[in-house]
């Protein structure tokens, strides 16, 4: 048996037909799913858009969810699908051509980066400039705290899968930063 | 189980797990594999500090997102609940206030002080025709508007209430959005210090569901200052 206000109760209780689940698990999760759907797509309006999706989705499927992970998985995955979705249907030059302006831009010299953004900041702007695939996965595992199984089961690839392409975007990071005048002595 | 288990592990196999050992969601064989590995290899553990200045700054990079709309939610309930908040009493205060001011017309003078006392006036009756608006009963065909000079709906002894103050800034709005989609009501108020009876349902609900729709108001807590349960 579920624990009350847990999010598995919750999702329970919308299977039943308890409307009045939806604003508490809503409130519990918004943030988390709309940073994730937002880093997706880098649009405001879309990424609201597809917060609701989520969330409506989830509704509807709550019948469906058998408990084999965890609701957090459960709701990244369906955002994850709602936002992969969304980025098919747009031209990727356009997505690019919004970001580039958000980000600071470290084709420049190693020496001009590192004074537009400080050496603190070289790191974060990296972290953005990452490929989409392997930004997603370094979100999910350092910022949402997902475990390789989870990973796996949000992104719908094997774990080993999981697993190398956290390694490569670790690698390709440090490869970045080397270019912007930051050796972290790795790989 | 991890493949790396059944043998010697190589280090980029380690390497590939030290994501998750500093997040501490690596499962326990798993785990034990990798601090067998720094043990021997403790050369390994400068990575540590890396992957940690990672997630601090992919975790500083998520929580600069900013938060999704205030009405997100209410737009969610509409959507779930197939029917429009367009005819909402509050739509028709504003309407009000507008005549009010086109009365006032070149009373100049007055405009401000009247407006200001207009203006709190339907913002108040906004929220009361809300609550009395979603009062109504439902069962059949649409809602209709019922005006705070009419009787009050009957409540049912057996209905659920709890008591609430909402955030000096909180406006009629976003006051109406909190409720709205909870199927929350004000039915009676402000008392002294700001205290409002809340009306959760119109039936007795047991402890779990007042508490989970409890937890929903709390969590909006830049509209709700507090909330704490009220006899019937």
């Amino acid at each position: 048996m579920n624990e009350p206000h847990s999010d598995a109760d919750l999702i329970a209780r919308l299977a039943k037909g308890d409307q009045r689940a939806m604003p508490v698990l809503f409130a519990r999760h918004r943030t988390r799913v709309h940073r994730f759907v937002l880093r997706r797509v880098r649009n405001d309006g879309l990424a609201e858009e597809l917060v609701n999706e989520t969330f409506l989705a989830v509704w509807q499927q709550s019948g469906r969810f058998e408990g084999t992970s965890s609701v957090t998985t459960w709701m990244l995955a369906i955002a994850h699908n709602k936002a992969v979705s969304a980025l098919r249907k747009r031209r990727e030059e356009a997505l690019d051509d919004g970001v580039a302006e958000a980000i600071p831009d470290l084709g420049d010299s190693p020496e001009t980066s590192l004074a537009k953004v400080g050496k603190a900041g070289i790191l974060k702007a990296c972290l953005d400039r990452l490929p989409d695939e392997q930004r997603v996965v370094m979100d999910l595992v350092y910022y949402h705290e997902q475990s390789v199984k989870e990973v796996g089961e949000v992104l719908g690839i094997p774990e080993s899968t999981v697993k190398t392409r956290m390694f490569y975007a670790r690698k390709k990071l440090s490869e970045m930063l080397k270019s912007a005048g930051v050796d972290r002595g790795w790989p | 189980m991890s493949d790396i288990r059944a043998g010697n592990p190589s280090q980029e196999d380690i390497e590939q797990l030290l994501p998750w050992f500093v997040t501490g969601k690596l499962e326990d064989a798993d785990k034990q594999l990798v601090e067998s590995y720094l043990r021997t290899h403790p050369a390994l553990r400068s990575q540590i500090a890396l992957i940690e200045a990672e997630q601090s700054d992919v975790t500083a990079n998520n929580e600069a997102v900013g938060a999704p709309s205030a009405d997100l939610l209410a737009k969610l309930m509409v959507r779930i609940e197939g029917r429009s908040l367009a005819a909402s009493p509050l739509t028709l205060a504003a309407g009000w206030m507008q005549r009010a001011l086109d009365w006032l017309g070149d009373r100049s003078a007055l405009v401000p002080v009247v407006a200001a006392a207009t203006f709190a006036v339907l913002l108040q009756a906004g929220v009361i025709a809300t609550l009395l608006w979603h009062s109504a009963p439902v069962a059949n065909g649409p809602k209709s508007f019922q005006t705070a000079s009419a009787p009050p709906v009957a409540a049912t002894d057996a209905a659920t209430y709890v008591l609430a103050g909402f955030a000096p800034t909180a406006t009629a709005q976003q006051i109406e959005q909190t409720l709205t989609p909870l199927g929350i009501t004000i039915a009676d108020g402000p008392k002294a210090g700001g205290i409002y009876r809340l009306r959760l349902a119109g039936k007795a609900l047991g402890e779990a569901e007042r508490d989970m729709l409890m937890t929903a108001l709390k969590a909006n807590s830049g509209v709700v200052r507090f909330v704490a349960p009220a006899g019937p």
